[in-house]
């Protein structure tokens, strides 16, 4: 079974402690510009939702890169990225629909979600559970479950 | 006596002020009785898993915490006013 | 370099000089960051005896040596400057994102001097940094000039502003960041708007680095671990944000009512944090690396005053609330929205209000003098109008505007202004909880209760209790809690992380972040050390012991009724002792052994 990382974004308080899990895992110092976790807060609404790389069945990615860098290996998950292939050209990250894939200048390097070798940093550093790392199968469980619930409530109070 | 409930207590049950008769008692007994109508959610905020009293709550008598009273041994007469609340603050 | 970034940048207002210089480690060192290090700027920098006001001043925006790392709560900055509220020094706290920002684009502090001939705001783009016009958004409120500075600059950028308040010299005036997160005492927005300063706006690419990433990561891990058990820190600040505050202080009859004439508001339930949540609370929020979620989204859908945006807090609902014999929520939460909008401190503007209200029910005031307006206790209509006014200096608002010290003393009545040092208590009676009593006596900021929130020990029970009434002790809990906080507000740290954490979780981040090993009693000599340094500054200012007390009505008139009916505030008793542990003479004057002890002398 395969596992993916899942957004609720109901529960995301904005306090980007993804974004700086991430940076540290991935270069062991801090800088937002270097997350391949986004966040974006929008202050009058006070929402926040987090987007990261979707592991694309039919990657966009894949199919424009010139030099197979950006490449999946047969029955993995996430969609992975070879430094050595890369020529910098940056097709990716225009022809990803998301914006999830990212060119950064310091490092010169395409930056995208690799689910960190399948114990995500973002998952653990999360203090609201807004983000999941979970069984396929069950991964959008918890939503609709939520939604039901609704139902359940105005059920039981018609008698 | 009139108990008020502050906080997720008043989630766990359900009101936020109750009259009670206690026929006399002190503040242990009161917590056990109302554990018995409340349940472990209740029980959970209020006492340790050893029965003393717990870390989690801020119980006043008349507006004074009962620790710096007798404790769970602090004796309730029926003219009293209980507060209970759960973990709380601000700044 | 590690947590600092080792770059402090400078702009010169008056004649348009931008330079960077390297952070005095030494200072860093000594003072960490925020509150301590831009405390020592001020000090090695500014005649304490200048006109808060004028281009003499200089305003210090701080993040601390954590901010920026993925420490537990630990994205806050420091704004350090002359307080023109108190003419004392200023060191307000504040969260948001703004802080990270500053460290990601490179600096350890910013330093403002002088003054503009013109509105202009600062655009620190990394590297770049320049001066710009700011003639199109002066005057507008501080969500608007959000969106335009942005417009003009990164859509990510985070942004510092004042709104009007700040422009027309309110001496509350606060400086917002993020819209809705506030520094929000003793007036620094108006030392902003003073050198035509509209707003900071920075974004930046810089990493932020730590010595030891393995050790501060398990030093982390710790820390929020501990925190996240704390029932308060883990889960009952995101569930009913610091409004919860509101019941227990009146249970336990410590909530001042109607300008502190009492201890006690019967209707107090309704403006507490379970009424927020049940009746304006859209959803919780967090500053940058905040694990609590304190922060309030809320939404008031009763026309008459409807309006978005977030809080209020408890000190908040009580200035507008209880203070003001208020308990129409939806007013309550109107009023903050409104001080966000203008950029105004909430505590002052709530406080100041309550007592105008004083002074008209007692006839000192009239008609006459309020354009018209009755002024009483319990009115919530007019109590939202006059922050309008307020902000913008229109009519009687011009004289709330220089807060209720210098609006009682125009009239004869100073002892009607519930101030230590020209700034007002907050939401604790300390006529019933002695030790904050104290605190507010002797914050060097002036009345304030987050400098040394004895609040938690001596009604809260976290981490222990105390009995809120004795003084027994009270002198070395305070100076304790003063020295931590001190300490803890100079990393970076957010002090909500008390629940949970405290001097020995922050001494191994710290240490782990910056390769100097602190130990806690390095830490929390820092905080003394800070402390004192604030307190020598406000000598020089012209301060005196005489300024260590609180007004004559709580020393002498008793709370009226509630649980703790017939208390006054011992503060008096309790001085000597609190000067006596700070190493103090009997003047208040921090010894030559003492300050020699700190490496102050």
């Amino acid at each position: 079974m395969t596992k993916l990382l899942m957004i609720h974004p109901e529960k995301c308080t904005g306090c980007e402690n993804c974004v700086l899990a991430c940076s540290f895992h991935h270069e062991k110092d801090f800088r937002p510009a270097a997350t391949r976790i986004h966040v974006f807060t929008w202050e009058r609404e006070g929402i926040s939702v987090p987007m990261m790389c979707q592991q694309c069945g039919d990657a966009p990615c894949i199919k424009v890169c010139p030099t197979g860098a950006m490449h999946r290996t047969t029955g993995a998950g996430v969609v992975d990225w070879d430094t050595k292939k890369c020529i910098r050209c940056r097709m990716c990250t225009q022809a990803c629909p998301f914006g999830n894939a990212v060119y950064d200048v310091l490092t010169n390097s395409i930056l995208k979600c690799d689910e960190c070798q399948g114990d995500p940093a973002c998952v653990r550093m999360c203090p609201n559970k807004a983000l999941d790392f979970i069984e396929d199968t069950i991964s959008t469980r918890s939503s609709t479950k939520a939604f039901a619930s609704k139902f359940k409530e105005a059920f039981q109070e018609v008698k | 006596m009139q108990l008020a409930y502050f906080a997720n207590l008043r989630d766990i049950t359900g009101l936020s002020k109750q009259t009670w008769n206690l026929n006399g008692g002190t503040i242990g007994k009161l917590i056990g009785e109302l554990c018995g109508t409340y349940g472990t959610q209740f029980k959970h905020w209020v006492l340790k898993d050893d029965g003393s009293l717990g870390e989690l709550c801020i119980i006043l008598v008349n507006g004074h915490d009962i620790r710096e009273l007798n404790g769970l041994a602090t004796q309730l007469h029926p003219e009293d006013e209980i507060s209970f609340f759960p973990p709380v603050a601000g700044g | 370099m590690n947590g600092w970034t080792g770059t402090t940048l400078r702009v010169n207002l008056t004649n348009g000089d931008i330079s960077k210089e390297p952070t005095n480690m030494e200072n860093a060192r000594n003072f960490f960051g925020a509150r301590g290090l831009g405390t020592k700027i001020l000090y090695d920098e500014v005649d304490p005896k200048v006109d808060a006001l004028s281009p003499e001043n200089k305003l210090i925006f701080a993040p601390g040596p954590l901010t920026g790392t993925f420490g537990p709560s630990v994205g806050r900055f420091n704004v350090v400057t002359k307080g023109p509220l108190t003419g004392a020094i200023a060191a307000s706290n504040s969260g948001g994102s703004f802080g990270p920002e500053m460290k990601f684009a490179g600096y350890d502090m910013l330093i403002i001097e002088g003054k503009s001939k013109k509105p202009v705001y600062l655009w620190i783009n990394d590297d770049q940094v320049e001066i710009r016009d700011a003639g199109k958004i002066w005057g507008k409120e501080v969500p608007d000039t959000t969106d335009l500075i942005r417009a003009e600059t990164d859509e990510g950028a985070k942004v510092a502003c004042i709104g009007p308040a700040g422009e027309k010299l309110v001496l509350f005036a606060c400086i917002m960041n993020e819209m809705y997160r506030a520094a929000g005492r003793s007036g620094v927005g108006a030392v902003m708007g003073s050198k035509n300063l509209k707003a900071v706006a920075v974004v930046g690419n810089h990493p932020v680095v730590v010595a030891d990433a393995k050790a501060f990561e398990a030093a982390v891990m710790i820390a929020r671990a501990k925190i996240q058990a704390n029932p308060v820190g883990g889960a009952g600040l995101k569930a009913y944000g610091t409004d919860v505050l509101v019941n227990i202080l009146n249970q336990v009859g410590s909530l001042p009512a109607r300008n502190f004439h009492d201890g006690h508001f019967p209707t107090a339930d309704k403006i507490g944090g379970e009424s927020l949540s049940k009746n304006v609370l859209v959803r919780p929020k967090a500053c940058f690396s905040c694990i609590i979620s304190c922060g309030r989204v809320s939404k008031v859908t009763n026309p008459k005053y409807a309006g978005e945006g977030e809080g209020p807090e408890y000190e908040s609902a009580w200035g507008f609330g209880a203070d003001c014999g208020i308990d129409d929520l939806d007013a309550i939460t109107k009023a903050n929205f409104i001080c966000n909008e203008l950029g105004l401190d909430t505590i002052t503007m709530g406080t100041t209000i309550a007592c105008a209200m004083d002074l008209f029910t007692d006839k000192i005031i009239t008609e006459k003098n309020t354009d018209g307006i009755p002024l009483h206790f319990g009115d919530a209509e007019t109590m939202v109008k006059l922050i309008s006014m307020t902000g913008r200096r229109e009519g009687f608002g011009d004289q709330l505007a220089e807060g209720s010290y210098r609006l009682a003393k125009k009239y004869g009545h100073p002892e009607y202004s519930m101030t230590v040092k020209k700034q007002e208590m907050p939401a604790y009676d300390p006529r019933g909880v002695q030790g904050i009593g104290l605190n507010f006596a002797t914050a060097n900021c002036g009345a304030a209760h987050v400098r040394g929130y004895t609040i938690a020990p001596e009604v809260l029970g976290n981490p222990f209790k105390v009995d809120q009434h004795t003084t027994d002790g009270k002198p070395a809990l305070v100076k304790t809690f003063q020295d931590l906080t001190a300490a803890l507000d100079s990393t970076g740290a957010c002090l909500f992380t008390t629940f949970g954490i405290g001097a020995a979780e922050l001494a191994a981040m710290l240490s782990a972040c910056t390769g100097i090993a602190y130990s806690t009693e390095d830490f929390m000599k820092t905080g003394d050390r800070i402390w004192n340094l604030e307190r020598l500054w406000n000598l020089k200012a012209g301060f005196t012991k005489a300024d260590d007390t609180l007004p004559d009505r709580v020393l002498k008139e008793p709370i009226q009724t509630g649980p703790s009916k017939g208390d006054i505030s011992h503060v008096g008793v309790m001085m000597p002792e609190y000067y006596k542990l700070r190493g103090w003479d009997e003047d208040g004057v921090p010894t030559e052994v003492k300050l020699r002890s700190l490496a102050l002398l």
